[in-house]
């Protein structure tokens, strides 16, 4: 029971990643991602058949919050000024992006085999998913100009790394939980407050594209 | 103890989004590194020990290291005062910026859990971007971007490496590091290789290693002086930290011939791309930023050498980071009173500002290993362990790297000093804040050229014997 | 020997005093003495218009480091000091540093040096991993194999050759002499490249079981040295590069003899052996001497003339009769003619190489014909430049009226030039006639000195055939300036009884007469340069004279560094532009930045997951 509602978990992760990486609007990214984070914060409620104790419970409470309400908050007030939300054209069309992930999300699985890591007897589905998700995340930054694309896909990376540790691990201290979600936070505040004054600057540029001389001023 | 010593700092920078003004600010952020170092020098009286459940810890690798960042930081508040005179940016930012900064690479020198590690490196990445980006111009900004974005996803790939070691253990998974170097916890296998390459490929990164370089010439040349000097002197440290914990590791675990090719290969990358690439550069701060990326390929390929090496490489840690602060707060100086360090703009600078010019010459002979400077024997002794070692191929490799870089960093600096001199745009007076903070590395190194302190000699034989046996 | 702890990693200061680094401690004594006399003097022109400290500074920083490399008995100290001693070297050249050419020859001196420190650490460190101790004197008692040996030897050729100025090495040298002030292109030439010949007598003397092929190999870089050096010189048309260029011949006679001295160690005749050593050696203390000398006139006259140029002088000896005749005094030595020093060094020199004929089997004993005759050939090449160069600057008229004008200033003191200048150069004059004429003391130091590097008991050895041999030879040197001071008595006396008119110089006959019309370094150097045409890439632009009533025409011709042109200056340049070109073309973009790192990650697990 508790596998079967594992690997779903897993599945649906790997599935809003793709969605997210064919998907141009901003908006629409970022809502994805808040759904991502949804399904990955209550994992921890599946690997305990639901019967929790007070710290998990609490756990389980402060990621979701914090991932699935605030960070896409965050993220919205960081491209409040920018006029269209939508993408300016991406690297790789839409065709050829989706051909692409599902190659990776082969290789993730082709790796996950090969490597032949003993101990994952829980479920079959984590590591290939996670690493899937990973690397649908490092997709996503690397083909994506805008800058707030990036931060989602350094975001899905890190969910990919949370569903991992989440599906495997009896127990964490909490104290390390909560400063790996205290970072990712921190991060993407950083990271917004940063674009934000990347759009300040640009207004209306594609800002990684653009090829800087080799110059500097300071 | 140990906690006072993150706490401080932490508070103080919590303490800066008060309303003060900018030269108490500054003053602040003084008193709160003395603050610092007192710590630092009670702690070599006698070693404190560990707090908060055995999460914090204090050896001597990490004693060390701390006082390194502890000296540096110093140094980088004198030289703030004096370079503040003439900025006229507010500074609560920054001030913030750097006492956070200082209060987590303080953490990462006491962590005992592997995670707690991570999050203190990760922190330090995420508080030193918005001093990269300190002038708002968008070079800088973008220059941020790609440092938020490389160490990141480096970060995130070396979150995945501590998962995949803490899955490694046999009947119980931890991530205490004391746990595992005493033997208490066994971990082997599959797992534990797959941890060590994510986590090296992440952590290096952060350093700096090739091929996961790119983003240093494009951060150090455009943060300022004082911030460039801090990132090349001591956050990179932080991320050496993380490589001779995993090197503890693999020791325990048998594995150390495995980490040792791994860091040959990261090492040699580093050695060959860094001077092949500076012969092109117009920019002292780029020429710089390559050069910290050769300094790393060196501090990992003595790591990976073993007995003396891993010696060396510690005193090299020491020096690096001293002749770094003297040539980035010099180019700082320069690029104040300039607007620039590109060769183009800055000629002569011997003729119009004497102090700086020598700073600029010592700085370089410092840089590049010249006899009275500690730097000289520092890379003698990785060499030496090459040798000692039978690497004969990485031991050429290593002296034809040297010259080449060497040409490339003469070269530029030459034609910055000498010749005559172009007019400084903005033509300032020199500043003794700033010259005072530059002094105090370049003798500390000449100091350490010629004699070393016994007890820095045994602190460092200690920690070298941390992480291998049989150090000379 | 003073050996006390240094509290420094591995560290240990410990200096020692044995027969060979005397020799050069020697040398270094006398000609930083008379450097630091002349700089006194040539500098004052500069006081109050650019600071002198720096430079004074430098100078006794040159001078500690040169005497500690010269007695370190550890590797550490003796890395140590050499390095310091080419950073001071550096500052000091770089004197004139507002001039672009000056920058860029000093710079080039900088990189050679340090590449050649490079290979010297790689040296030592393979050496004290093998004896197990940084040391001299335990490395000195370790059994290297011959495989080890031989690796040894080559880095000392490489390390220590570029600073000699071995010949494909020696690049650095004709850009760093004219650059530098003349006493510190007198230090560089007298001093600073006879370090580099320490440091390979240094090794000889700790590696004792050096293989054969040493020996053959030092002899033959001497005589490439020696003979593409003169050859060189002989087609340079500015006075401080053609001196350059004598060193680099100089230095190939230097290693003659340490490649002879080599071949006896080899085939075990430590007479022999100690011969050439003891040759080497004497050349290099006489070498410093005369070679100091030349520089110091060039520089007076360079002073006076405010250019280094040949062709625009002209007469300088009846401007300046002192320094025309201790500028004599220079080039009779250097030329090896009797009654002077060089004559006595080249003399130990030819002994061994025709010992080395009789006594060593055949392939050895070709060696040393090639030996002979290139020695032989060098002298007379030797004589051919000085001959040019002593003509045309000094004799005949002054091709150029600006250049050559006579201003004494009040301090001069009845000479041509100050005294602070003149009093070194007689000093060292002095001491090249004192050697020529009375060479036993000096002898005898560089004979000690000879079988300390055999490796064999001096008391097996006895120099008594040379010694015997070099008493015939200055009993006729003796016999020669006695007749050549009966005649120039004759002389005076007859005439004091027939006065003779004073004229000026004779100009061959030619009624429209300019100075232009004399001789000039070119043409005197041209047929003998055009023989050697492809050897010494001698090339003319410029077009012939046609017709009764020909047209303006130019003619420029020069002698190409082959090793300069052909090897390291492509070399280099493809560096660049390989540098440039990756500069240019290199994605920068950040997301080709990751996607490195993803690869990299890739290729690590595939590589480490077999």
């Amino acid at each position: 029971m508790m596998t079967t509602w594992i690997n779903a978990s897993c599945i649906l992760v790997v599935f809003l990643a793709l969605s997210i990486l064919a998907s141009y609007r901003m908006a629409g990214m970022i809502h994805l991602f808040a759904a991502q984070s949804l399904v990955v914060g209550l994992v921890p409620l599946f690997l305990r058949q639901f019967s929790l104790s007070q710290n998990d419970l609490m756990i389980v409470a402060i990621t979701i919050v914090s991932k699935s309400f605030i960070t896409p908050n965050i993220l919205f007030w960081a491209i409040r000024h920018v006029p269209t939300r939508a993408e300016v054209k991406p690297l790789i069309g839409i065709g050829a992006s989706l051909l692409v992930s599902a190659l990776l999300i082969a290789v993730a699985f082709w790796v996950a085999a090969s490597l032949q890591l003993p101990g994952l007897s829980k479920s079959n589905l984590v590591l290939p998913c996670s690493l899937a998700a990973v690397l649908l995340g490092f997709m996503l930054l690397v083909t994506r100009t805008r800058a707030i694309s990036q931060v989602v896909g350094y975001l899905v990376m890190e969910n990919g790394i949370f569903l991992f540790a989440l599906s495997l691990f009896d127990a964490m201290p909490i104290l390390i939980e909560m400063g790996i979600l205290l970072d990712v936070f921190v991060a993407v505040f950083i990271m917004a407050i940063v674009v934000n004054h990347i759009n300040e600057e640009f207004s209306r540029q594609p800002m990684t594209l653009v090829r800087s001389k080799m110059g500097e001023n300071t | 103890m140990l906690f006072a010593i993150v706490a401080v700092p932490f508070f103080s920078g919590m303490l800066m989004f008060l309303p003060f003004s900018k030269p108490v600010r500054l003053w602040f952020v003084l008193g709160a590194a003395f603050a610092h170092l007192v710590f630092c020098g009670c702690f070599w009286r006698s070693m404190p020990c560990s707090e908060f459940n055995e999460f914090l810890t204090l050896d001597p690798l990490g004693l060390i290291v701390l006082s390194i960042i502890s000296g540096v930081f110093c140094l980088i508040a004198v030289y703030a005062i004096g370079y503040y005179v003439h900025e006229q940016r507010s500074n609560r930012t920054f001030c913030a910026c750097l006492l956070f900064l200082l209060a987590s690479m303080t953490l990462v020198t006491l962590c005992n859990h592997l995670g707690l590690l991570w999050v203190a490196l990760a922190s330090t990445t995420l508080f030193a971007a918005p001093l990269i980006s300190f002038h708002r111009c968008p070079e800088s900004l973008e220059a941020t971007w790609k440092y938020l974005l490389v160490c990141s996803v480096g970060v995130a790939l070396a979150l995945m490496g501590t998962f995949f070691l803490a899955f490694a253990g046999h009947e119980v998974q931890t991530l205490f590091l004391s746990d595992i170097i005493n033997g208490k916890i066994l971990l082997s296998g599959r797992w534990l290789k797959l941890a060590v390459i994510f986590m090296s490929v992440g952590y290096g990164c952060k350093m700096g290693l090739a091929p996961m370089h790119s983003w240093k010439p494009a951060a150090y040349g455009q943060a300022t002086g004082m911030v460039a000097a801090l990132m090349s002197s001591v956050v990179t440290l932080c991320s050496f930290l993380a490589f001779c914990r995993i090197g503890q590791i693999c020791a325990k675990s048998g594995l150390s011939d495995f980490y040792s090719s791994l860091l040959f290969i990261m090492g040699g990358l580093s050695l060959v791309i860094a001077p092949v690439l500076i012969l092109g550069e117009g920019g002292l701060k780029r020429v710089l930023a390559y050069s910290s990326v050769e300094n790393m390929g060196i501090l990992v390929l003595g790591l990976g050498f073993g007995g003396l090496g891993v010696f060396a490489a510690l005193f090299h840690m020491v020096n690096n980071a001293l002749s770094k602060a003297v040539m980035f707060l010099t180019a700082g100086s320069i690029a104040q009173k300039y607007g620039s360090t590109r060769v183009s703009h800055v000629r002569g600078v011997v003729h119009a500002y004497p102090v700086t010019g020598v700073f600029l010459l010592i700085g370089l002979f410092a840089g590049t290993g010249m006899f009275p400077f500690a730097t000289f024997h520092s890379e003698l002794m990785v060499i030496n362990a090459a040798i000692i070692s039978r690497h004969y191929g990485l031991a050429a490799l290593f002296v034809a790297s040297l010259s080449l870089m060497f040409i490339g960093m003469t070269r530029i600096i030459f034609e910055m000093s000498q010749g005559p001199a172009t007019a400084p745009v903005l033509a300032k007076q020199e500043n003794f804040w700033m010259n005072v903070a530059i002094a105090l590395p370049v003798l500390a190194l000449v100091i350490l050229g010629l004699w070393m302190p016994a007890p820095l000699e045994i602190m460092l034989r200690k920690a070298a014997g941390l992480l291998t046996p049989g150090v000379v | 020997m003073i050996r006390f702890a240094w509290q420094v990693p591995f560290g240990e200061f410990s200096l020692k005093l044995d027969p060979l680094n005397l020799i050069f401690l020697l040398s270094i004594a006398v000609v930083t003495l008379c450097a630091g006399l002349y700089a006194g003097s040539y500098m004052r022109a500069y006081r109050g218009v650019r600071s002198l400290a720096a430079h004074a500074f430098f100078f006794s920083v040159l001078i500690l480091s040169l005497v500690l490399v010269v007695t370190a008995n550890h590797v550490l100290l003796f890395l140590g000091a050499w390095e310091l001693m080419a950073v001071a070297t550096y500052f000091l050249i770089i004197f004139h540093e507002e001039k672009n050419s000056v920058r860029r020859s000093g710079f080039l001196y900088l990189i050679a040096t340090h590449c050649g420190t490079f290979c010297l650490l790689a040296m030592f460190f393979l050496m004290a991993q093998a004896a197990g101790s940084m040391d001299f004197d335990r490395i000195a008692a370790t059994a290297f194999s011959p495989a080890a040996a031989s690796v040894i030897f080559i880095l000392a050729l490489l390390g220590f050759g570029v600073k000699a100025g071995f010949f494909p090495l020696h690049i650095w040298l004709p850009h760093a002499h004219p650059a530098a002030p003349s006493h510190v292109s007198a230090l560089l030439s007298g001093v600073a490249i006879k370090i580099g010949i320490y440091g390979l007598c240094r090794i000889i003397a700790i590696v004792p079981t050096l293989p054969d092929w040493c020996g053959y190999f030092l002899l033959m870089i001497g005589v490439v040295s020696g003979l593409m050096g003169v050859l060189y010189a002989l087609g340079q048309h500015e006075l401080k590069k053609f001196l350059a260029y004598h060193s680099v011949e100089n230095i190939g006679i230097i290693a003659l003899g340490l490649g002879v001295g080599l071949l006896g160690r080899t085939h075990q005749q430590p007479f022999i052996a100690a011969l050439g050593f003891a040759g080497g050696l004497f050349h290099v203390l006489n070498h410093s001497l005369f070679k100091a000398l030349l520089f110091f006139s060039a520089g007076a006259v360079m002073r006076k003339t405010g250019t280094g140029a040949i062709d625009q002088m002209g007469g300088v000896a009846k401007l300046m009769p002192w320094t025309s005749g201790l500028f004599l005094i220079g080039a009779l030595s250097i030329c090896g003619l009797p009654l002077f020093n060089g004559f006595v060094s080249e003399f130990f020199v030819y002994f061994a190489l025709f010992q080395g004929l009789l006594l060593f089997p055949l392939k050895s004993a070709a060696f040393c014909a090639i030996g002979i005759l290139s020695l032989a050939l060098m002298g007379c090449l030797a004589l051919a430049c000085f001959t040019k160069v002593y003509g045309i600057v000094f004799l005949g008229e002054a091709r150029n009226p600006d250049v050559v004008t006579s201003t004494r200033s009040p301090q001069d003191r009845g000479l041509d030039l100050p005294a602070g200048m003149f009093f070194p150069m007689l000093v060292l004059a002095g001491l090249c006639i004192w050697i020529g004429l009375c060479p036993w003391f000096i002898a005898r130091l560089t004979w000690q000195a000879g079988t300390y590097l055999t490796a064999v008991n001096p008391a097996f050895i006895s120099g008594q055939k040379i010694f015997s041999a070099l008493g015939q030879v200055i009993a006729v040197s003796f016999g020669l300036l006695g007749i050549m001071t009966m005649v120039l008595l004759f002389q005076r006396i007859g005439s004091r009884i027939a006065a003779l008119p004073r004229r000026e110089t004779w100009r061959c006959g030619f009624s429209g007469f300019t100075p232009r019309l004399q001789y000039t370094a070119a043409s005197f150097a041209r047929s003998i340069l055009e023989c050697l045409k492809t050897i010494l890439v001698f090339r003319k632009t410029g077009s012939a004279v046609l017709g009764e009533f020909p047209a303006r025409v130019s003619l420029a011709s020069g002698v190409h560094d082959a090793a300069e042109d052909f090897v390291f200056r492509p070399f280099y340049g493809r560096l660049r532009d390989l540098a440039k070109g990756i500069q240019k073309n290199r994605l920068r973009y950040t997301q080709v930045y990751l996607i490195y790192i993803l690869f990299f990650l890739v290729f690590l697990i595939v590589l480490k997951f077999r």
